[in-house]
Parts: C-alpha cells; sequence; structure tokens
C-alpha cells in the first residue's frame, strides 16, 4: 500500500467522520420548547392553515411500507389534495421508543405529530419521561369533525391527548388443514391451550418487543388476574407453546407451518382473501368468545412547530371516508361508527362477543412490572 | 571510506553482558576481522557498529565524529547477514536498487547502471530478474553483497556471511569477497568463528572472548605471537605448556614444565614474552605443531600416539604427553610412539 | 529533496496512531464506555451495586448466586438421574442466563469444531476441481446477517423443510428441531465450522511433510506419526478457532432468538431487553461481566495466538485426488460432503427457493415485487437498490478506515513493548462487547450528541454507520496481519534500515507487501461484515436513508417470508461475490 494512497485514504476517512459532524449551540433550557408561537389551544385562532407549511408524521413502518399494502401513500395524496400543505412521513425503527429517548437525552425532533399510538405506548411514555409533563399535548375534542361519532370504548386518554385512529382485535389465527391432522377443532378457550390436542400448537410474539404480544399477555392477565396469569403461562409453556422474537417472526413461521395455531390479528382473512390462500388455513378463533382490542390512536408533539396543522390532521383522519379506506388498507376496523366498509371487508373482519381491554389507569404503572415477571419465567426454563 | 574507532563500548542485556569495554580502531580501507567462538560478542560489536544495537557505554567513531546518536539508516553503512536476508517479494535487480532510493549512485551513474555494474562485480550479470528463491546460497550472498555496495557504503559490514555455505564454495567466496575489497577500498569489518578464514582474509584482525577483545593484530602477529593462552589455542593449532621458571640461561628461561617426567621435563625457551618473569615464577609458553620435528630439536620429548588425520600430503596426529594432548604435523603417517623436540626460539612465552 | 520527504515520513506513523487512536476513541470507547459507566456509576458516585446485583441474582447466575446466599445450596441440590438401570445421584444445579449462555457456548464450538475440522481435513489434504472457490466461499457462512441464517434453518428444518421433506420421502419419521437447543448449537456451528475449517487448513498446509516422513522413518504407523507429529502442530489454531467460535456463540443475540425462542435466551437478548425497558442499570451491569468475561477470553486466544507460527519454509505433503478409487479414506470423506450438504448449502439454496416459491408454487413475483418497489416507492419506503447502494458504499468507506487502523494495530501489537498484549487485548475489545451495547453507545453518545463547551456535537446517521461498521470490521484486519508480521525476518528489516530506509518506508516497502495477503484476507472480511451488519446499524439508521440490504430484509419481513428472502439472495449474492473477488487477490492465505 503506498503511503499517499494509505494516508489519503485515512484522511478520508477522518474527514468523512468531520463532514457528518454538527455543532449546534445548546439551549440553557431543555428540551427546547422552540414552538413560539404556543397559541392557546382553546385560543380563537384563523381557521384554517397559512401558508404551505409542512406535517411530519410519525408512524409505524407498516403504516407506510409494508409489503403486502400500507394506507400511508393514500393518505399523503388525499391529505396534500385537500389541504394546502405538504405531509411528510417518518418511521423510526423503534416507534415510540425514539421519540421518547430522543425528549430524555434533550434532542430536538421535528416531528409533530404521532399516529399509531397504543395505550401501552401512552403509558409507557408518561412513565418513562424524565422531565416535563408530557411527550404530547391534548386536543380540543370540540374542534375535531366527526369526533362524536369514535367508538366509545376506543377512548383510552383520560387526558385528551391521544385520539383514536384505528383498532383491531387481536385473536387466535389457526390452521384447520393442520388441526384436522390431529383430529381436533379450533381452540376456544384459554384451557384448551393448555391441552394434549393443542400440544406444541402455539406460536407468541414476545411481549417484550411486541405489541400484539404484549395485549396477548394483557388478556391473560385479564382472565386469570394478575395472581394466576404466571402460572397459566407455564402450563402453556409446558405444552410446547413457543415465543418468537417478533410479530413478523411468529407469524412467518406459522406461515411455514411450524404450528398450527398463532396469536395475531382477526383481520387476517382479509390478507387470505387477497393473496388467494385456502381459507382453512387462516381461521379466526376467539378464546372464550373475546377479543383483545387493540387500540391505535394520534396525538400531538409538545413541542410541535405546527399545532394547528396537526389538529387539521388529526380531523382529516376522523372523516368517515378517510377512516373507511385507512381501515381497508390497513386491513384494520375505523375508529368511529359511521365508516361504511366494503361488504367483503366486512364479512372478512370478524368481531368478538366481547372486546376485552385495558384501561389506562389498569396499565399505568403495571407494565414493567407484569412483563419483569413473566420474562422472567419464561427465560429461566 | 572511514576510520571506525570504538572506545569502551559496552552491551549488556539486562543482567548478562555481552560486551565489556572494548575498544578497537578500524583503519581507512582496513579488511578488519572480528573473530572468536559463539557468545564471544564478535556479532554485539558489529551491530553496534551498524547502528543495530545501542551500547550501554562508550563511543562509536566514524573519522573521529561520534555516531552513538546516529540512526542506522543515517551511518552509511552496508551490512550481510547471515542469512543473507533478500526482501522476498522483490527480484535480485530491485533488492539491489533498495538503497538507491536513499542515496544517489555513485558517480553520476543512473540506478540501473548502477545495478548493472555491481551484478557484474559479483558475476551474476543477467540474473537481474530472478527471484531470490530461484538462487543458489553462494548466489543470494552475493546478491547480498551486491545489494550492501550499491549505495556505496563507507563501511562494510559481514556477519558470518559464509557459515551456511559448503567449504569449497566458502574459499572461492572469501577470495571473491577479499577482491572486491580491495577494488573498492571500502572499510570492512568481518565477523566469523572461523579462525583459519580469518587469517586467510584480513589485514587486521580482534581475537574476542567472552565480550573483550583478547588480541588485536595481523594474522601473522597473532598467529606467531599470541599474546594470551586463549589466542593460542583458539587461533591455529598449538601446544600449551605451563610451568615454573627455575632459572636463566642468557637469553633463555629454564622452564620445569608439570608432569613430565624426571627426563624430560627441563625445557629452555626463549625469552622474548612481553613479560619479565623471575625465578620461581609460573610461565606459560606454547610450541606449534610444525615446530615439533621427529629429527631435530634441543627440548625433547616422548609423545603416546592417539589418533592420525591424514590430511592430503600432511598428517595431524594428536597425541599426549604428562596429561597433555599434543598437536603434530608430520609430512609422513606414523605408525606409533614417538619423540619430538622443538628449538628453544620456536616456543612463544605468553 | 530529502529533507522535506524524511520529515513527511517521520511525522507519518505517529500522525496515523493519532489519528487511529482518536478514531478508537471517537467511535468505541467512549460511546462504549458511556453505556458501561452506567453500571458502575451512579447519580455521580462510584458504585458497586448494580454489578453485585446481578452477580447475586440467581436468575442471571444460576447456582452461584444461590450458594453465595446460602452455600447448603450446593449439596442439597442433589437428585438421582436414572442411567439405564442406573440411578445416580447428581447435581441439578440451576444454571442460570450465564451458565446457560456458556454451555450453549461450549456446545455450539464443540459441534463446530466436530463439523470443521474434517472440512480442514478436506481442504488440506485432498485435490479437487474448485477446491480453491470452494476455500473462499467458507468465509461466507461467518458474514450471513442473522435473519437470513434464520429463514434459511426455518426453510431447511422446519416442520416442512426440506430435511423433514427428505426423511418422510424415505419413509423416515419427522424430526423437530426448531426452538430447541440442537438448533441454535447447529446455527452457531453453521457460521462458525467454515471458520475453524479454514485456519486449520491454512495451518495444515504449513505442517512440513518432513516432520511426519521423520516419525515414519523412525518406527512410527501412519495415525501414530498423525498424532504425534501433526495433530501437536494444528492445535494451536484449532485452539484459536475455538477460543473465537465460543466467544461468539456467547455474544450471540439475533440468532438465538430467531431459532430459539425466549425460552432459550442468552445474556446478550436480555442486554437487548433491558436497553428497550430504558432499566440501563442492569443492562449495563450484564454487558459489563459479559465484557470481562469475554475479554479475558480473548486474552486467552492471544496468547496461543502468538504461538501460532507459520514456518514459511516449510515443505507441505502433497495432496491426494479427492475423485479416485473408493477407499475408507474416501468414503468418509464423502460421507462428510454429505452432511456439510446438508448444514451449509442446503439452508442457503432453500432460501434461494423460497425466494422463487409462492403459495401456488414457482414465482418470480417476489423478486417483481423489488423491481416495482425500487420504481415507485415514496420517499419514506425502503427502496432495494437503494439498499444495495449504500451497502456497498458503507462497505468500502468502512474498508477505507478499518484497514489502515487493523495495519497499524497490528505493526503495534508486533513491536516490543511493556503491556503490549494489553494493549492488543483492548485493540480486540469490539469481539469482547455486547453489539447492543455499542448501538447503543454510538446512538447516545454520537446521534444525540454529546454536549461540550455549550455545544451539542452530533455525528449524522450514514456516518455513524459506517463508524459503527469500522468498528467491528478492523479486529478482523487486525488478526489477519499480525501472525504474519512476526513471522517476517528480523534481518530482512534490519537490512532495509542498513540501506537507509526510515521506519515508515521499512513498514511500506518491506514489511506491508510480505503480509498483502493477511491484508486482502482481513480486507475481505471487514468488506463482508459491513455489508452484513444488522444490530447497530439498525438502530443508527432508524428513520433516516441511511438504510442497508439487512434493514431492508428485515422491513419486507411480512405475512409470508418471501419478499425478505429475495432481498436475501440479493445480500448473498453481494456477499459471495466480494468474497470471491477481495480474496482471490490475497490468494487466499492468510486467516
Amino acid at each position: 500500500m503506498k503511503r499517499r494512497s494509505y494516508l489519503r485514504t485515512a484522511g478520508v476517512g477522518v474527514a468523512g467522520l468531520l463532514a457528518g459532524c454538527s455543532a449546534e449551540p445548546v439551549d440553557t433550557d431543555s428540551p427546547t420548547d422552540s414552538g413560539s408561537e404556543s397559541t392557546d389551544v382553546t385560543g380563537t385562532t384563523t381557521g384554517g392553515t397559512t401558508e404551505t407549511s409542512t406535517l411530519l408524521v410519525g408512524t409505524y413502518s407498516s403504516f407506510i411500507d409494508a409489503p403486502s399494502t400500507s394506507p400511508g401513500a393514500w393518505v399523503k395524496e388525499r391529505f396534500e389534495a385537500e389541504h394546502d400543505a405538504t405531509l411528510e412521513w417518518f418511521a423510526p425503527d423503534g416507534g415510540m421508543e425514539y421519540f421518547l429517548q430522543r425528549r430524555n437525552q434533550g434532542v430536538t425532533v421535528d416531528t409533530d405529530l404521532y399516529a399509531g399510538l397504543t395505550p401501552e405506548n401512552m403509558v409507557r411514555v408518561d412513565d418513562n419521561l424524565e422531565s416535563g409533563d408530557s411527550l404530547f399535548k391534548p386536543v380540543d375534542t370540540g374542534a375535531l369533525s366527526n369526533y362524536d361519532n369514535v367508538v366509545e370504548e376506543y377512548l383510552f386518554d383520560p387526558q385528551e391527548r391521544a385520539i383514536p385512529m384505528g383498532a383491531s382485535y387481536i385473536s387466535l389465527v389457526y390452521n384447520q388443514n393442520l388441526l384436522d391432522k390431529r383430529g381436533v377443532d379450533g381452540p376456544k378457550t384459554f384451557e384448551d391451550l393448555t391441552n394434549d390436542a393443542y400440544r406444541d400448537g402455539l406460536l407468541i410474539p414476545n411481549p417484550q418487543n411486541s405489541e400484539t404480544g404484549l395485549e396477548f399477555l394483557f388478556w391473560t392477565i385479564n382472565e386469570y388476574g394478575e395472581d394466576g396469569y404466571l402460572d397459566y403461562w407455564q402450563r402453556l409453556l409446558d405444552n410446547g407453546a413457543r415465543i418468537l422474537e417478533s410479530w413478523g417472526a411468529a407469524y412467518g413461521a406459522y406461515s411455514e407451518g411450524e404450528a398450527p395455531a398463532v396469536v395475531s390479528y382477526a383481520t387476517d382473512q382479509v390478507f387470505a382473501d387477497m393473496s388467494g390462500a385456502d381459507m382453512a388455513e387462516h381461521q379466526i378463533g376467539f378464546l372464550n368468545g373475546e377479543g383483545y382490542a387493540y387500540l391505535e390512536a394520534m396525538a400531538r408533539f409538545s413541542d410541535t412547530d405546527r399545532p394547528k396543522l396537526a389538529e387539521t390532521f388529526m380531523s382529516f383522519m376522523l372523516e368517515p371516508e378517510i377512516q373507511a379506506e385507512v381501515a381497508q388498507r390497513n386491513v384494520a376496523l375505523p375508529a368511529v361508527d359511521n365508516a361504511e366498509l366494503s361488504q367483503t371487508f366486512d364479512e372478512l373482519t370478524p368481531e368478538p362477543e366481547t372486546a376485552v381491554s385495558f384501561s389506562y389507569d389498569q396499565i399505568s404503572g403495571n407494565v414493567d412490572t407484569w412483563l419483569e415477571e413473566w420474562s422472567r419465567q419464561v427465560a429461566g426454563q | 571510506m572511514v576510520r571506525i574507532e570504538l572506545e569502551g563500548v559496552q552491551k549488556a542485556f539486562g543482567e548478562a553482558v555481552a560486551l565489556e569495554g572494548v575498544s578497537l580502531t578500524v583503519e581507512d580501507g582496513e579488511f578488519f576481522t572480528l573473530v572468536g567462538p559463539s557468545g564471544c560478542g564478535k556479532t554485539t560489536t558489529l551491530r553496534t557498529i551498524a547502528g543495530l544495537s545501542d551500547p550501554t557505554a562508550g563511543t562509536v567513531r566514524f573519522d573521529g565524529e561520534d555516531v552513538s546518536d546516529v540512526p542506522v539508516e543515517d551511518r552509511n553503512v552496508g551490512v550481510v547477514f547471515q542469512s543473507y536476508a533478500l526482501f522476498p517479494h522483490m527480484t535480485v535487480a530491485e533488492n539491489i536498487r533498495y538503497g538507491l532510493r536513499f542515496s544517489e549512485p555513485p558517480r553520476d551513474l543512473s540506478a540501473d547502471e548502477r545495478v548493472q555494474e555491481l551484478l557484474e562485480l559479483v558475476d551474476l550479470a543477467g540474473m537481474g530478474d530472478r527471484d531470490p528463491d530461484e538462487l543458489s546460497g553462494g548466489q543470494q550472498q552475493r546478491v547480498a553483497l551486491a545489494r550492501a555496495l550499491a549505495p556505496a557504503p563507507d563501511v562494510l559490514l559481514l556477519d558470518e556471511p559464509m557459515s551456511a555455505l559448503d567449504a569449497r564454495l566458502r574459499e572461492q567466496l572469501r577470495r571473491e569477497i577479499k577482491r572486491i575489497q580491495q577494488e573498492l577500498g571500502v572499510t570492512t569489518v568481518y565477523v566469523t568463528h572461523d579462525q583459519e578464514e580469518a587469517l586467510a582474509v584480513s589485514d587486521r584482525l580482534a581475537v574476542m572472548a567472552d565480550g573483550a577483545v583478547e588480541q588485536v593484530g595481523t594474522p601473522v602477529e597473532v598467529y606467531e605471537g599470541p599474546a594470551t593462552e586463549f589466542v593460542a589455542s583458539f587461533v591455529g593449532e598449538n601446544n600449551l605448556f605451563s610451568g615454573t621458571v627455575t632459572g636463566r640461561d642468557e637469553e633463555e628461561l629454564v622452564v620445569d614444565v608439570a608432569g613430565g617426567s624426571s627426563e624430560d621435563r627441563t625445557f629452555r625457551v626463549a625469552d622474548d614474552g612481553p613479560t619479565t618473569y623471575e625465578t620461581g615464577a609460573d610461565v606459560s609458553f606454547c610450541v606449534r605443531p610444525r615446530d615439533l620435528s621427529p629429527e631435530a630439536g634441543e627440548n625433547r620429548f616422548p609423545v603416546t600416539l592417539g589418533t592420525a588425520e591424514y590430511l592430503g600430503g600432511t598428517t595431524r596426529i594428536y597425541g599426549e604427553w604428562a596429561g597433555r594432548e599434543i598437536v603434530l604435523r608430520l609430512p609422513e603417517p606414523v605408525s606409533g610412539d614417538l619423540t619430538v623436540g622443538f628449538e628453544p626460539g620456536d616456543a612463544t612465552v605468553l | 529533496m530529502r529533507g522535506t520527504r524524511d520529515r513527511v515520513e517521520s511525522a507519518a506513523l505517529p500522525l496515523a496512531a493519532v489519528v487511529t487512536i482518536s478514531l478508537l476513541v471517537v467511535m468505541f470507547f467512549y460511546p462504549v464506555g458511556r453505556v458501561l459507566s452506567e453500571a458502575v456509576w451512579i447519580d455521580g458516585a462510584p458504585t458497586a451495586e448494580p454489578l453485585l446485583e446481578v452477580l447475586a441474582d440467581p436468575f442471571f447466575f444460576g447456582v452461584l448466586a444461590e450458594a453465595a446466599a446460602d452455600p447448603s445450596v450446593l449439596w442439597t441440590a442433589f437428585r438421582p438421574h436414572q442411567f439405564g438401570p442406573v440411578t445416580v445421584p447428581l447435581p441439578d444445579y440451576r444454571l442460570g442466563l450465564f451458565g446457560f449462555t456458556a454451555y450453549q457456548a461450549l456446545l455450539s464450538t464443540l459441534a463446530s469444531i466436530a463439523l470443521g475440522l474434517p472440512g480442514a481435513y478436506v481442504l488440506a489434504r485432498f485435490e479437487f476441481p474448485g477446491r480453491e472457490t470452494v476455500r473462499s466461499l467458507t468465509a461466507v457462512p461467518f458474514v450471513m446477517p442473522s435473519i437470513m441464517v434464520a429463514i434459511g434453518f426455518i426453510a431447511t428444518f422446519g416442520r416442512n423443510g426440506v430435511l423433514n421433506g427428505v426423511l418422510t420421502a424415505v419413509g423416515l419419521p419427522r424430526v423437530e428441531l426448531l426452538y430447541t437447543l440442537p438448533i441454535i448449537v447447529l446455527a452457531h456451528a453453521f457460521y462458525d465450522a467454515p471458520l475453524i475449517a479454514r485456519v486449520t487448513a491454512t495451518a495444515w498446509e504449513s505442517v512440513d511433510a518432513g516432520t511426519a516422513e521423520t516419525a515414519r522413518s523412525l518406527g512410527a504407523s501412519p495415525q501414530r506419526a498423525f498424532l504425534d507429529v501433526v495433530v501437536p502442530q494444528l492445535l494451536p489454531a484449532i485452539l484459536t478457532g475455538a477460543l473465537l467460535t465460543f466467544i461468539f456463540s456467547f455474544m450471540s443475540f439475533a440468532i438465538v432468538l430467531a431459532l430459539g425462542g425466549l425460552s432459550l435466551a442468552t445474556v446478550e437478548v436480555w442486554v437487548y431487553h433491558r436497553v428497550q425497558q430504558l432499566d440501563y442499570t442492569t443492562a449495563s451491569a450484564l454487558a459489563t461481566l459479559e465484557m470481562v468475561f469475554s475479554l479475558l477470553l480473548t486474552y486467552a486466544y492471544l496468547r496461543y495466538e502468538a504461538r501460532q507460527r507459520a514456518e514459511s519454509a516449510a515443505r507441505p505433503a502433497p495432496r491426494k485426488p479427492l475423485f479416485g478409487r473408493l477407499n475408507l479414506d474416501r468414503l468418509a470423506v464423502w460421507g462428510y460432503v454429505g452432511v456439510a450438504i446438508v448444514v451449509f448449502v442446503t439452508p442457503i439454496a432453500s432460501m434461494l427457493l423460497a425466494s422463487v416459491t409462492g403459495p401456488t408454487g414457482f414465482t418470480l413475483d417476489y423478486y417483481r415485487f423489488l423491481i416495482d418497489r425500487q420504481a415507485t416507492a415514496a420517499s419514506f419506503q425502503i427502496k432495494p437498490l437503494t439498499a444495495v447502494r449504500n451497502s456497498l458504499l458503507y462497505g468500502a468507506a468502512s474498508l477505507a478506515i478499518a484497514v489502515p487502523m487493523g495495519v497499524l494495530l497490528a505493526v503495534a501489537s508486533t513491536r516490543e513493548f511493556r503491556g503490549r498484549k494489553l494493549v492488543d487485548t483492548l485493540s480486540m475489545a469490539p469481539f469482547a462487547v455486547s453489539g447492543v451495547v455499542v448501538g447503543l453507545g454510538l446512538l447516545q453518545g454520537l446521534v444525540f450528541g454529546t454536549q461540550a463547551f455549550g455545544y451539542r456535537i452530533t455525528v449524522s446517521g450514514a456516518v455513524a454507520v459506517v463508524a459503527a461498521h469500522a468498528v467491528g470490521a478492523y479486529p478482523f484486519v487486525t488478526r489477519n496481519v499480525a501472525p504474519l508480521l512476526a513471522t517476517i525476518d528480523r534481518s530482512v528489516v534490519e537490512s532495509a534500515r542498513t540501506l537507509g530506509a526510515s521506519r515508515v518506508r521499512v513498514l511500506l516497502d518491506i514489511e506491508l507487501p510480505q503480509v498483502f495477503a493477511g491484508v486482502v484476507a482481513g480486507a475481505a472480511f471487514a468488506f463482508a461484515i459491513s455489508i452484513g451488519e444488522f444490530d447497530s446499524t439498525v438502530i443508527l439508521a432508524s428513520g433516516s436513508s441511511a438504510y442497508t440490504m439487512p434493514v431492508a430484509i428485515e422491513r419486507f419481513i411480512g405475512r409470508r417470508l418471501g419478499p425478505a428472502t429475495a432481498m436475501g439472495c440479493v445480500l448473498l449474492v453481494v456477499t459471495a461475490v466480494s468474497f470471491l473477488v477481495i480474496d482471490r487477490l490475497g490468494d487466499g492465505r492468510g486467516m
């Protein structure tokens, strides 16, 4: 290696590093509350937006970039057509974590709003925020169109920061073809899953990093109580249930026939229909006639520069037509009761007799404990 | 072409002392040899001159200038190592050329011309494009020599360059090295453990033992007049005797050599040693095998035959007298015990 | 003329050293130290509490923690175990997370040796067409992202996988391998057995045939000659491979989760989850203990490596042709080849197959998806070609940093000075530190920024990604170059110096050209590691356009594995080609 090229490459390396560096003066007060135009939410601000501005919306990656279907692109198109603003999506890896970590570190983030917040996300953020009141800002629900039609059970934030955006149900998805070989039907109750008939029969996403898995955990706590759920899980595991790292891993393995049942969403048949799969392999199982309500909401960040625009977006998202389209593209259920879904879609999305869901207060302060207890038991096998 | 002066050079590796105060001078253009058994410090001395080893004490001067702080790459020395140390990833020509990256070839030659000149000097013309691993040991050694000489160094240092070669090649190559050295006139320091070789090629030599210089002199001086017992026994074959001075007779000492029988223990030796010996003092002297003759010689003593080696033209005979090993060189083989003698003048008092 | 050049040259090495050290501090020691300090520094005061808490927790340290609290556990834990007709009381000690991690690492090492040594035998002692290519490709499994290996393994060893398909076809019962300890061990062996094969084969080729021949002439049978003379010469290489494998398996994370599920969690899995729960204290305590353990092992590795002096003048025994009359030797070899195909080739082939198999049979849909996505993706969506381009760019960039750094550290490790082994061990620290911690450290320290002098200094996503890759890669360069540097004849170096070369010139003109093969081999590794890196990249590229191929694969995992496997195949081809190209330049010597 010639000396010059050696020095040059080393120099390039350093220059490259320096090029990526930036130094900005630090505000002595953290976190940066650069939203200087903090007009009171209830104040009389001019209706409608002013100049063309950009709304930066954070969300989870499959909302905008799933291999199968995502509503993100369509929402952007529609919003930009109806309103004089640009919509930019932003799906950081780790979802809410990204924003929480940065707020705790005092790093400014430009995102105005997050779409896809679950009750656990909200609890986690509230529990772990190191300083300040909240990551999110409450909304004047009166100013949101169609708010009155939001399904009441879906409201979970007593502080009215999170506005419901969509929902789905956690349920079992099972493969009747495989079960036929065992000579049984789909599992009907929680206890069924611990019986011999369903030995080595269940795949569960890890509650530690999957919303799906976490809500399934809540579901079991709802069923067996805080004192009994660990015992239930022990029996589940003894019966060969597997905890896989993510919903993707669990569902992917299910698709390869690794087990006849997986914890997933009650909207599964929509996808099955889309890809022309055998419906028998996509049966929905509501345990004990229940399904756990998987709620998604949107909320404005407290340090947003464009609170009015964010509010406009939330209003937009609640419109029945938008709700229907987003639900179908996202393969979920609308958050409002006056959204018209296509008949096929309606048929393919069964709902359980009873919807189970933990309230904000029930979750608050408990998630970490439950996860800690639970994971110690599972990993300590 | 410089004059090298070592003054009080000491080198210790932790507890182990490699050199104990070595002082010597190598004259400009001289072929100087450091000779001695393994571990005597000759290689360390050479490396000190080269700058590859820093002395713990003492100075090294080139033409009167202290070079102790000058790093090896700036001392303008050429070194040929025992292993030749050719650069395996370069051809012969590139090896020879390497030193010319750091200094100008002499006499306004281009680098290529200089390389050619040296290839011819070491008799390897036309081999420039070969790889080192294609060459024989002798050829590699000549490449190493050419490489060391290419930048026209002031000093040429050779560290046992012959040890990996067979006897015939060794003799041939040492003649060539001597020839080249005389042609170029470069100050040369040569290290070897072979005293015969040292005697053959050197202008002057230093006999070393245990980190110190035993004697410095021309080959004749050292051979004919060894200064110490070590030099006497190391350089050439020699017979050592020790005894007590019993008297003096003009220019001769009368010595009673221990171990001999009453008839043959009294010897007369020429008193030309460096020290004056009084009666009763202990003295050592040596006699070269060629000076021991069955026919003549005033000091006679019997030798019991041991082994005989026929050397082609002469015979080397190992025998025994008074508990000592006696070495003889005779024109013809003998079959039994014999009596030999030497003249007092042939003995060297140490 | 000589004056200025000399000045530049004499400044070059110290300058390069300064640059290297500052890069290391900025890219590794500072970020990692920041995170790990959370285990020993709370509220401005040093404390041993987090560490002690972890050490005393039976969940982590099993019976050792229990015994610390109550030594009687050691003997009351004996239970009768049945072995056939005999019942023997054996201790039923709780392993704890650390114990289990070490246990699976040990099993993985044994499995890797069992699978790797025969491979070394075939590579070193047999001649067959394509031998050099196979030898180059032995490095491919090592750098495959765990997602891909997981997909390949599911496709091969799953209930409906290739293996079971073959077994049922010949009437044998199915095997349930997924989500068990054996499959994790097998996955580790998939990664590391080729490595052991490669390292051992290189050592085998340096064994002088004369030594075995001498033993034979003295009366030893061929087997005795092999055991007494050849094996001792191979032992250092085997041991270094084993130690490397152990450390990698100990620190293993993604593959354990993907193929084992949470019940088979290792320490690293726990670190990841603690970080996710923002419990940095426990995470750091765990990572610190992991690191101490791994550094001790790394130190042991370095001492064994120092004994691995290859005799460059050795005359290796001639190779036997592989295709020929079937004797016991060849039969065993073919048997091994069969096993190797199942373990190494099938997962890769299954993945290739899965990428073109849909619910209704052969389909190019998944590749079409990649092309479509590339053409029509919105700015917030991941584009395959961009991912490929980014991967290649980052690979080249991290190569440009890692190779000079690695070479410099290799040079430093061969110079004699006090504390050399310590410096060597520290420079190998990236081996020993949790990948999660490195990623977190880079995130907190560089991406979030560090406050100093009233400014917040941040380093943006792409640069941080390259930094993370370079940090992960440079130890491989060092470990490829250092052993070769150490075998250079000192008198060659001294000759150059007597001819007038300064220390820098000697390094550049004489030493580096002789170890060029090692530099190239290390560079190949560095490039491939960058391409396959996932853990740190996904943290640092979050939300930005700095994504790479492994990140894209993860993004494309959906209801079906199809699109992800298609992307995985793209990555596989890119990795294999880069290895072939770069490795050929170095004649496959070195590691």
